[in-house]
């Protein structure tokens, strides 16, 4: 082997690669020579032929190749008559998708470990030394390039007639403008039109001017009765698509507090909730205000309210106020009453945007 | 009072000789210690008690007098005598119902083994006959919600049930026991369980009433078809489906398939790269 | 008539000669026969990564043929009974059709997915090996640059896939990287609203993640991954030490065939590998997440395992609301206070 020696400073005399006296392993050496090179360890596993090892390591490639083809076989019979389409239950269909992945597993595996057998075991071994050439290029290989290009902008006199210069950019920039117009001109979407981050599906004014009621998710209405002392319900602007994505920041969760819990809830309520609770009960914003996950995770106990995304704890008797978490606003509260038929109906809007804070958001 | 004095003695009892031993003999220590003090309590109540509760105790009737007297036994030093509560130890049963004594005896969550965030699942100290019958006692005390007899799902096998079921279950439990039914943390210590284990009437009687920090859905928020076809989605569906994609990997999303990836996947690619490159 | 005999050994030197007669390939193709590439496992966790790309555009492929990007609602009606009757988008709906009513198109789905965390944690373990070995250094520096470059892209497309199906999970994921973006100062709000063409979620959000997802992000990591190996095949791998190597000689096995018989076996076990997976380990069961509704959430909901990074931080940040308020530019509220450039950051 050679040690630390540049191989190739000594040039070696070129191989005559004609001559008939040369083994086609010798003509490939020199092959490999002319590319910088040099194999300098070359070793056949089975030197001797038709030896007990030999027979042993072929066998046992072939045996991969053969469990390829047993287990692409059997997938293709699983593929094709296994009972594939689902059923309830614990059935035969559900191994559908487990047999297939083992199958199709085994048979890839066997043909890459039958491959790298091949190539590990029964190909001669060698070692060969490349030439690296790091850093730069040849001194005088760098001079011509760089005087060609510096040239290049001789020929062009870009130096000499400015103005030509100056027009060119002037010309060119406001195409550069006209290719990226239609993009941003058409992607961008103001976030100020009609409000949309400051209303909800709760605003009277998308109602005709009629309050909105509260419902379920479908649709119906709901009367205080249908939520017990310590439940909670998640309600919905009682509006046409009111309980869809296309009111994503409308859902809201109305809770039924005991009755001291109640009367602190009414005692420590902010200015902007002071009449917001109708008897003992309460709504506030779904929409968590640190990222707009459902904050749904209600403890009647400690009328806490979790969000299961980023872990903010709000305290519903104190103006959903959080008390753990990242989150830094307190849920918004939505004014309720309930109407002359007895069912929920929020008195207006919420009083704030709900959901997650934005630059301009007081 | 009488039977506080034995639940003093078990504490420093406790607190003495709990260090140095083994988890199964504190285990089985704890269980004899209350039992010996139960009986001790029920002793002592049953020298003083029949001519206090005399006057003021109703007609009961005889599953109930067999509640009370179990009731007597394991519940008393913590829901005081008629299950009227003794304060910071028990609140009272008065207007529980039936549903919420069976929900906390069967599932072993009383009585408690000790003050903690939570009472945890465990396995019930009374059979299914018992805690009927502290059901029905507590029952007749006070009134309340009870979980009707019969099937609670929502038809065998019944598919447009079970899929109305899943929504309401999205909608209503997902959030605290997430999708899969396989429960999650909640504030400070407590935690919404795994449904795994709950039964038919067990499922029935937490939505019922609330128990712990679990919201309280009443029959007028979820009818009583509605809550069959919840059970019909949980038992059917969430917990009786076999995963069609393989094993779920205990179907906790995506935490348990990056640790998958890494110890599965990457360790076999890495041991077949140290193969591959190996000397042969 | 006699028939010319054809000499069928004398074929492929024939086709050869014929191919060098209009190419002139013989010199560099010799070359690129004779490369010699360095021998050590730690070199082949690039491949994994690469590997299970080309997996991730295979099976990908597959996937365009069923999967719809619309957010229009329909009622669901296929196998998968527990979810009959559910008001749900095409998006989400065609995602259940392609695991339950397409022949093996589930395992399809979980390959995709499975290949796809391992395509990033391939890049990841890459990374450290890089890192740890200092093979970033001159002259490799732009290869470092392109290589953390293909982990961003790869985690865009990443979290663009984990959208498509609209499950309720993604969705919520979709709705976390929306207030994420609401929180850009000044231009947050403009390129929320004009990303999803108005307020979250909107209705187009869906094909403009997916044509990102199947023609945008791909082919730029198609570019850079091509840049990125023609890179190391100019500048060689670093090798470790050992005998005979030096800083300027490579030592290893010459690239065809012992190095490709190497490349093609270690394809077919890392495609095994995720077959295996995606049969055995059940991934983002969306059957049970439920359509996304802006109103339904489960415990613990959580990103791919490449996101969690910023999962976390999310959730360990305090609770600041940090504000630049430049006399009252920006506020469309009288109710905020807006005297004079104001830096706050309040704590409730």
């Amino acid at each position: 082997m050679t040690t630390d020696t540049h191989a190739h400073d000594v040039e070696p005399e070129e191989v005559d690669i004609d001559d008939p006296r040369l083994s086609r392993f010798e003509i490939v050496r020199e092959g490999a020579r002319r590319d910088g090179v040099e194999i300098v360890h070359y070793e056949d596993p089975f030197p001797v032929k038709g030896t007990k090892a030999e027979r042993r390591t072929v066998r046992t490639v072939s045996l991969f190749f053969l469990i390829t083809g047993i287990a692409g076989t059997a997938f293709m019979v699983i593929y094709i008559w296994w009972p594939w389409q689902y059923e309830l239950g614990a059935n035969n269909s559900k191994l559908y998708t487990p047999l297939l992945g083992l199958t199709l597993g085994v048979s890839l595996l066997a043909v890459g470990f039958g491959i790298l057998t091949w190539g590990k075991k029964l190909m001669p071994r060698e070692i060969a030394i490349q030439d690296r050439h790091d850093g730069p290029s040849a001194r005088d290989q760098r001079k011509l390039t760089g005087e060609t290009m510096a040239y290049i902008v001789d020929e062009l006199g870009i130096k000499r007639r400015k103005t030509l210069g100056l027009a060119a950019l002037a010309g060119l920039a406001p195409i550069g403008l006209v290719a990226a117009a239609p993009l941003i001109g058409g992607l961008i979407k103001s976030p100020t039109k009609d409000r949309i981050f400051f209303r909800t599906g709760f605003d009277p004014a998308a109602n005709g001017g009629r309050l909105v009621r509260l419902t379920r998710e479908d649709g119906t209405p709901i009367r205080p009765e249908d939520v017990s002392v310590g439940g909670q319900m998640t309600v919905f602007p009682g509006i046409p698509d009111g309980a869809t994505n296309k009111h994503a920041d409308s859902p809201t969760l109305l809770i039924h507090l005991r009755e001291d819990d109640a009367e602190r809830t009414r005692a420590d309520a902010k200015p902007i909730n002071q009449g917001a609770q109708w008897e003992n009960f309460v709504a506030y914003s779904k929409i968590c205000t640190h990222a707009g996950c459902p904050a749904s995770l209600y403890e009647q106990q400690t009328n806490r309210l979790l969000c299961p995304c980023h872990q903010s704890q709000f305290l519903i008797t104190d103006n959903a106020r959080p008390i753990f978490g990242p989150a830094t606003r307190s849920l918004p509260q939505l004014p309720i009453t309930v109407d002359e038929e007895g069912f929920f109906v929020a008195t207006s809007d919420y009083k704030v945007a709900v959901g997650p804070a934005f630059w301009e958001r007081p | 009072m009488t039977s506080d004095t034995p639940g003093g003695l078990m504490a420093r009892l406790r607190r003495r000789r709990s260090q140095p031993r083994g988890r199964v003999r504190r285990r089985l220590g704890t269980v004899v210690r209350l039992t010996l003090a139960l009986t001790l309590a029920g002793g002592v109540y049953a020298v003083f008690a029949p001519g206090l509760s005399a006057d003021d105790t109703p007609q009961l009737s005889t599953a109930a007098e067999e509640g009370k007297a179990l009731f007597d036994q394991s519940c008393i030093s913590c829901h005081g005598r008629n299950a009227q509560g003794v304060p910071d130890r028990g609140p009272s049963l008065i207007g529980v119902g039936a549903a919420a004594v069976e929900f906390q005896v069967s599932t072993g969550r009383m009585p408690m083994a000790r003050q903690e965030a939570q009472a945890p699942r465990k396995p019930s100290m009374f059979n299914d006959d018992q805690t009927r019958q502290l059901a029905q006692y507590v029952q007749e005390l006070g009134g309340g919600p009870q979980v009707p007899e019969g099937s609670l799902r929502a038809g065998e096998g019944d598919e447009e049930a079970i899929a109305r079921g899943g929504n309401l279950f999205r909608i209503n439990c997902s959030s605290c026991h997430a999708f899969s039914g396989g429960g999650g943390a909640l504030s400070s210590g407590k935690y919404a369980p795994d449904l795994s284990k709950a039964t038919d009437r067990q499922l029935y009687a937490a939505m019922l009433t609330g128990p712990q920090n679990m919201p309280v859905f009443g029959d007028n928020q979820l009818t009583p078809d509605q809550k069959k076809e919840i059970i019909s989605y949980v038992q059917e569906a969430l917990k009786q489906d076999r995963d069609p994609g393989g094993w779920g990997l205990g179907r906790f999303g995506p935490v348990t398939e990056g640790v998958a990836i890494f110890l599965v996947g990457i360790v076999a690619l890495v041991f077949a790269a140290l193969w591959i490159a190996g000397k042969s | 008539m006699k028939r010319r005999k054809v000499d069928v050994s004398a074929v492929p030197a024939k086709a050869a000669g014929g191919l060098d007669d209009r190419f002139q390939a013989a010199t560099p193709l010799r070359n690129i026969l004779n490369k010699v590439f360095p021998d050590h496992w730690s070199f082949l966790l690039g491949e994994i990564a690469l590997f299970s790309f080309i997996i991730l555009l295979l099976t990908g492929t597959f996937l365009t043929f069923f999967y719809e990007p619309s957010l229009a609602v329909v009622t669901y009606d296929g196998s998968y009974a527990p979810l009959r009757g559910v008001h749900m988008t095409s998006a989400y709906a065609s995602s259940l059709h392609l695991s339950f009513d397409v022949r093996g198109g589930l395992i399809m789905r979980q390959m995709h997915h499975w290949a796809a965390l391992t395509f990033m944690a391939a890049i990841v373990v890459h990374m450290f090996r890089i890192f740890f070995t200092g093979a970033f250094r001159k002259p490799r520096e732009t290869n470092w640059i392109i290589g953390s470059l293909l982990f961003w892209i790869g985690f865009l497309a990443g979290f663009t896939g984990y959208s498509l199906p609209d499950d309720a999970l993604s969705g919520t994921g979709l709705r976390i990287a929306s207030a994420i973006m609401l929180s850009i100062p000044v231009i947050g709000s403009w390129v929320t609203t004009s990303l999803f063409d108005g307020e979250f979620p909107g209705t187009v959000i869906m094909g403009r993640f997916y044509i990102a997802h199947v023609l945008l992000i791909p082919g730029a990591l198609l570019a850079l991954i091509s840049v990125h190996l023609g890179l190391v095949f100019k500048q060689k791998h670093t090798q470790w030490p050992g005998p005979g190597r030096t800083e300027h000689n490579v030592v290893g096995e010459r690239f065809v065939p012992r190095y490709t018989i190497k490349q093609g076996g270690f394809f077919m076990i890392v495609f095994g590998v995720i077959a295996l997976m995606g049969g055995l380990f059940q991934i983002n069961p969306i059957w049970l997440f439920g359509p996304y509704e802006a109103y339904t959430v489960s415990a613990a909901s959580q990103p791919d395992w490449y996101v969690m990074f910023l999962d976390g931080s999310t959730r360990l940040f305090p609770a600041w609301e940090i504000r630049f308020d430049l006399w009252g530019w920006g506020t469309a509220i009288p109710s905020r206070p807006s005297s004079g450039p104001r830096w706050c950051c309040r704590a409730s």
